[in-house]
């Protein structure tokens, strides 16, 4: 069972990191909204950040899919030469809700786009992997021809044990319901952090679990 | 309270849309990223997105566009959304760079849901944005906080806002969602959220449906605000728009260009389109022969101007054009008045008479609307066509004629034929050689150069040029009267402006003229039942077109017959010729 640690900076190359710098000083929480905290230019900083890096072989990042500034090919082109081989969608719009959802999906912000764009990377030679929090969001991932998928329990908000048994349950029957559509899929869980990710565990023992791995919050490595 | 007068402020990105703003009467300026994002062609809602750090990007735009060159109040956008920047850290960063005063921009209290929760429950929100109003207060900067709604509006008020805005969601385009909210919505909603707040409060509203200057000034007169802060329709919506005209503009200049460098020799009824650069083609081939043309096109699209130009570039030197004019021919004393007559011919006591078609001889006789004229008298000049010879009535003495025969009509000739208005041996004999012009609407791009030829021709026009937005103005137009009606309008607008260069407003009489035949049309519908007959599909024919301007002008034929383009004695003969109804 694979585990990946999200990270906002790391001084040597590891496979088993996500590198996405914009998170840097945020914490788990945090870091779902950072698609609604100008903090700074996500893709830039993480341009910055790999040029910076030793060693770069296979690199996996997380990406601002809905940037208007730049340029897809280039900007996939410049990746692949950065060493990255592997890209989400981080920041995203997946957690977006209500009117400002709908505000947001009328000016092409919404996670279909994300993984639009993210399928296309895959002409450049980079492989997809898309941050999902529903059923929908996930089949529409798949529809793209993504086949990496990390489901997102949800915004990190205090809730009883029942409501976060019942949060878990559902990443099962989301598993399921993608696993049926594809049975290729690499599936992900993430988790904001060691505590969740134990609790996890506890209830879905990993001898019997279909998924590839996890995906777990860290702010360094 | 007594409202002051209507107050305008702008949320702007760039030291020229501040500088702009600020001429143009705004009372302070709000310096936002949405705005700098806007003008980089982004929409403004992606202020939210991580692109940039708010904070310090604002600042640098103030100090080096901004805040050296205006005069008037700035506000910095500030974030908080960013839990590494603390509110006393942006507070001393929009001081040492200068601005005014801060405002909570991009706001919280646009966002919605669960993220929303997460955002206050991390500090990161509304409350945090409260404190940064609340700090940069009582440090004696101005303030503006943005509120969607009362609880908001208290809260805000509370830490000491001396501005609160409205925000009533994304302007309709910003979000290409239009909005559902009317004026009366809108003031229930301004009015909601402004309850209970002091009135020492100034108050503003942005967004929602508010995209004109009319718009903002009926809700503020409606509801409590006392102003209206404009984004994106005070930059990018007219900046685009703005853009848009000028680079047409830019478009037809050239065409111009092309046209002064090709076409100087050809007569100004020509043009560069397509299709009338085939009908130069054919007129250059056709004047060197003797045959007859027969030439259609609606009225007053340059029929006689070709025949005269026909005439000019015809080989054989022939003296004139006699034009005749086959509607006043209809008349009674047509058939004299053509062939001639005898002395006493018909016992009517006339003395020997030389008709037009004897005086033709080395001439061009151009038979203007050939189908007027009756079979009688049609089957008369088959004659004349046949052989070159004429009679005069009552005669038997025949006198060879040696012209060139031009013919026109403007209805389509299949439509003449099949209703008998044109006798089909004639038809044949006219139109050996056959020349169509189009109307002016269907060869738009022939304006400006038409346009320039027909004001340096205008002896009155002093030199007077046209601008580019007088020449979208007249390309604008439809031209139903065509070159003639064209010719007339920028006659009329070279006397009648006081300018060396008519601009578009010279040409306002267009528009009203168009509103005039719409709402003729509207009186008509609502007071007869021809209403369906005058508004079906079909082209407006010339009988329906003299008629309509002979009702608008209250059937004073003076006025109708110059609006026309033609003389009273020729309108005359046309009612007479339709059996118009005419008090």
């Amino acid at each position: 069972m694979k585990i990946l640690t999200m990270v906002s900076h790391c001084k040597n190359n590891s496979s088993d990191q996500i590198l996405c710098p914009i998170i840097k000083g945020l914490n788990s929480a945090q870091s779902d909204c950072a698609i609604i905290i100008p903090s700074g230019n996500a893709n830039r900083l993480l341009l910055t950040a790999l040029a910076t890096k030793k060693n770069r072989a296979n690199c996996q990042v997380a990406i601002l899919c809905n940037d208007p500034f730049i340029d897809r090919d280039s900007f996939f082109l410049e990746l692949y030469s950065l060493g990255v081989r592997t890209i989400s969608n981080w920041p995203s719009s997946i957690f977006l809700e209500q009117s400002f959802k709908k505000a947001m999906s009328n000016i092409g912000i919404h996670p279909d786009s994300e993984f639009e764009y993210l399928a296309q990377a895959s002409s450049a030679g980079l492989r997809p992997q898309a941050f999902i929090r529903s059923l929908d969001q996930g089949r529409q991932a798949i529809k793209k021809g993504i086949k990496d998928i990390i489901i997102h329990p949800g915004l990190n908000q205090a809730l009883t044990q029942k409501a976060h048994n019942a949060v878990l349950d559902s990443l099962q029957l989301m598993i399921e319901a993608f696993l049926n559509i594809d049975p290729t899929l690499s599936i992900y869980i993430y988790q904001h952090s060691q505590k969740d990710l134990n609790a996890y565990r506890e209830r879905y023992p990993e001898k019997t679990s279909p998924i590839s791995g996890y995906v777990i919050y860290g702010r360094v490595e | 309270m007594k409202k002051s007068s209507f107050s305008f402020a702008a949320a702007v990105g760039t030291g020229m849309t501040a500088k702009a703003a600020e001429k143009g009467g705004a009372e302070f300026l709000l310096l936002i990223n949405a705005g700098r994002l806007r003008m980089r062609g982004a929409p403004s809602l992606s202020c939210y997105l991580p692109l940039e750090n708010v904070n310090s990007w604002i600042a640098n735009i103030g100090k080096t566009e901004v805040l050296n060159r205006c005069e008037i109040p700035v506000l910095m956008g500030c974030s908080v959304a960013n839990p590494q920047e603390n509110i006393n850290d942006i507070i001393i960063l929009a001081k040492a760079s200068g601005f005014t005063g801060v405002t909570n921009f991009p706001s919280a209290c646009l966002i919605d849901g669960e993220i929303r929760e997460v955002l206050e429950l991390q500090n990161m929100g509304f409350e945090k944005e409260c404190e940064l109003i609340k700090a940069a207060s009582k440090q004696g900067l101005q303030t503006l906080a943005y509120v969607t709604n009362n609880d908001e509006a208290l809260q805000m008020a509370a830490a000491g806002a001396s501005r609160l805005c409205i925000n009533i969601g994304f302007t309709n385009s910003s979000s290409v969602e239009p909005s559902n909210l009317t004026v009366d919505n809108t003031v229930k909603i301004i009015d909601r959220a402004l309850r209970n707040i002091p009135d020492h409060i100034s108050t503003y509203v942005e967004g929602g449906p508010i995209t004109t200057p009319e718009s903002a000034l009926a809700i503020c007169s409606k509801s409590r605000v006392q102003g209206y802060i404009a984004g994106s329709t005070i930059d990018r919506y007219p900046l685009e728009e703005a853009i848009i005209n000028i680079a047409k503009s830019y478009r037809v200049i050239s065409d111009i260009e092309n046209i002064d460098n090709t076409t100087h020799e050809s007569s100004y009824i020509f043009g560069s389109s397509k299709i009338m650069l085939q009908t130069k083609k054919m007129v250059e081939q056709f004047a060197a022969l003797n045959t007859a043309i027969l030439i259609t096109g609606p009225s007053g699209s340059g029929k006689s101007a070709l025949v005269e130009e026909i005439h000019r570039r015809s080989e054989k030197q022939r003296n004139k054009v006699i034009h005749v004019d086959c509607l006043n021919l209809a008349l009674e004393g047509g058939l004299e008045s053509l062939f001639g007559c005898v002395a006493g011919f018909q016992g009517k006591g006339y003395a020997s008479k030389t008709g037009v078609l004897e005086y033709a001889n080395n001439t061009t006789i151009y038979f203007d609307e050939i189908s007027a004229l009756d079979r009688d008298m049609q089957t008369k000049l088959l004659n004349f066509f046949d052989t070159g010879t004429v009679r005069r009535l009552g005669d038997d003495k025949h006198h060879q004629v040696n012209c060139r025969i031009i013919s026109s009509t403007r209805e389509p000739i299949e439509q003449l034929l099949k209703k008998g208005l044109l006798i089909e041996e004639l038809y044949y004999r006219l139109s050996a050689l056959y020349i169509s012009i189009p109307a002016l609407n269907k060869r738009t791009e022939d304006i400006p150069s038409l346009a320039k030829k027909f004001i340096a021709d205008i002896k009155k026009s002093h030199s007077q040029k046209i601008s580019n937005s007088g020449l979208s103005a007249l390309m604008e137009y439809d031209w139903p009267g065509n070159i003639r009606e064209f010719k007339n309008a920028l006659t009329r607008a070279c006397l009648l402006s006081q300018s060396k260069t008519l601009k578009s407003s010279d040409f306002n009489f267009l528009k009203e003229r168009l509103l005039t035949d719409s709402i003729d049309e509207a009186s008509v519908v609502s007071l007869n039942a021809l209403a369906e007959e005058s508004l079906s599909s079909q082209p407006m024919t010339e009988k329906d077109w003299i008629t309509d301007t002979l009702q608008r002008n209250r059937f004073k034929r003076g006025p109708t017959a110059t609006e026309l383009g033609i003389t009273t004695r020729t309108l005359y003969s046309k009612i007479k010729k339709y059996n118009i109804y005419s008090p």
